[in-house]
């Protein structure tokens, strides 16, 4: 399989995680979308470096996350503060959201701005674990020991239950 | 939700979060379209930075070649050996935009302070060719202007002198902005790789 059809491959089966590895780190929709095709373009343009050292899964996330951590340093810290404290209002918002949204979707949104709200780390985590990641590969990815990754995942995950409290509970 | 197992919890979020769009096929195209207009960009910039700095030696060396007067001569030498190091950094500059990203989050926190702070570095260095120029430059100058075998028009005078007086500042608020902008992104890196170890 030549570099341009693994590339085609890897965005077909990690296309949607990538999508919501962005929308992580990037709550406007349109700096979203740039990320997003920020993160592809760093996936194929490290792809000719990747040796197998770790997975193919691992290495897309490693990348995608490097970009996200990059985009998100670019930005005023100021403005991105902002951003997250106005994506945490969203989520405290006790009022239903709008009728043609089905219950499914607004739950799906407050998760995904509730991830949004958490600071940097527990965000990190979270995100990769609900892509379904073990620990062993989150380790890989973040550069940090399985027991750290236990230990900051039991914590992201009480983080983002509170955070989704006023909300009455389930995301 | 706290009364629920950990694990049945993350499932739920899992699940839930996983239930999201897949990208558009033309994004691909897209990102093709892009990376080869990025490449061409930083191509031709190197190229034109490159061509400027060859042909101000073009220019120094023919100035040099037309007076050999012993004062022009070492001012355009000094001036050539100030573009040769600028070429020569520059080039270092973009050696370092080439490089692969690391292979951890930590290491590219690591690196990405690193380029901060060799920025900021080449920003100290920056100020040295300003100085470096001006103190080629403005002796130079009003040699040519006073000195010289020719007396200069006030036009003239106002010009060499206006010129150089714009482009020291054109310089040096170029040189302020890329700093503060660089310290701002250095202090959120730093401020990241604080919280990362915190809890390492």
């Amino acid at each position: 399989m030549d570099l341009d059809e693994r590339y085609r491959e890897i965005l077909r089966r990690e296309g949607a995680a990538l999508r919501r590895t962005a929308a992580a780190y990037e709550a406007d929709p349109g700096r979203r979308e740039d990320l997003f095709q920020e993160i592809c373009l760093a996936i194929w343009q490290a792809l000719p470096r990747f040796r197998g050292e770790a997975s193919e899964r691992t290495f897309v996330f490693r990348v995608a996350h490097n970009r996200g951590l990059s985009h998100r340093s670019r930005r005023r810290p100021d403005r991105a503060r902002a951003a997250d404290l106005d994506a945490a209002e969203q989520v405290a918002d006790p009022r239903p959201g709008p009728d043609s949204l089905a219950e499914a979707g607004q739950r799906r949104e407050r998760l995904r701005r509730a991830v949004l709200s958490l600071p940097l780390e527990p965000r990190q985590i979270l995100t990769l674990a609900l892509e379904g990641l073990s620990h062993k590969e989150i380790a890989e990815v973040l550069g940090i020991t399985e027991n750290h990754v236990a230990v900051r995942l039991s914590r992201a995950r009480r983080t983002l239950c509170q955070t989704l409290e006023p909300m009455g509970g389930t995301p | 939700m706290t009364q629920h197992e950990p694990v049945e919890e993350l499932r739920e979020w899992m699940a839930d979060w996983q239930d999201a769009a897949a990208p558009s096929p033309q994004i691909v195209e897209e990102i093709r379209l892009r990376v080869r207009r990025q490449s061409r960009r930083m191509v031709w910039m190197l190229a034109g930075e490159l061509a400027i700095a060859a042909g101000a030696l073009i220019l120094l060396g023919r100035f040099a070649f037309l007076h050999p007067d012993l004062l022009d001569v070492a001012a355009m030498t000094g001036l050539s050996l100030l573009v040769v190091w600028a070429a020569a950094f520059s080039l270092r500059l973009h050696r370092g935009l080439w490089r692969p990203s690391a292979a951890t989050t930590e290491a590219f926190l690591a690196l990405s302070i690193e380029r901060c702070r060799r920025r900021l570095r080449s920003l100290g260095a920056a100020w040295g060719l300003l100085a470096g120029e001006l103190a080629v430059f403005i002796p130079w100058l009003w040699y040519r202007l006073h000195l010289g075998p020719s007396a200069p028009a006030a036009r003239d005078y106002v010009l060499t002198y206006g010129f150089l007086a714009l482009l020291a500042v054109a310089v040096m608020s170029a040189v302020l902005a890329t700093a503060r902008r660089t310290r701002r992104e250095l202090r959120e890196l730093e401020r990241l790789r604080g919280g990362s170890e915190g809890d390492g």
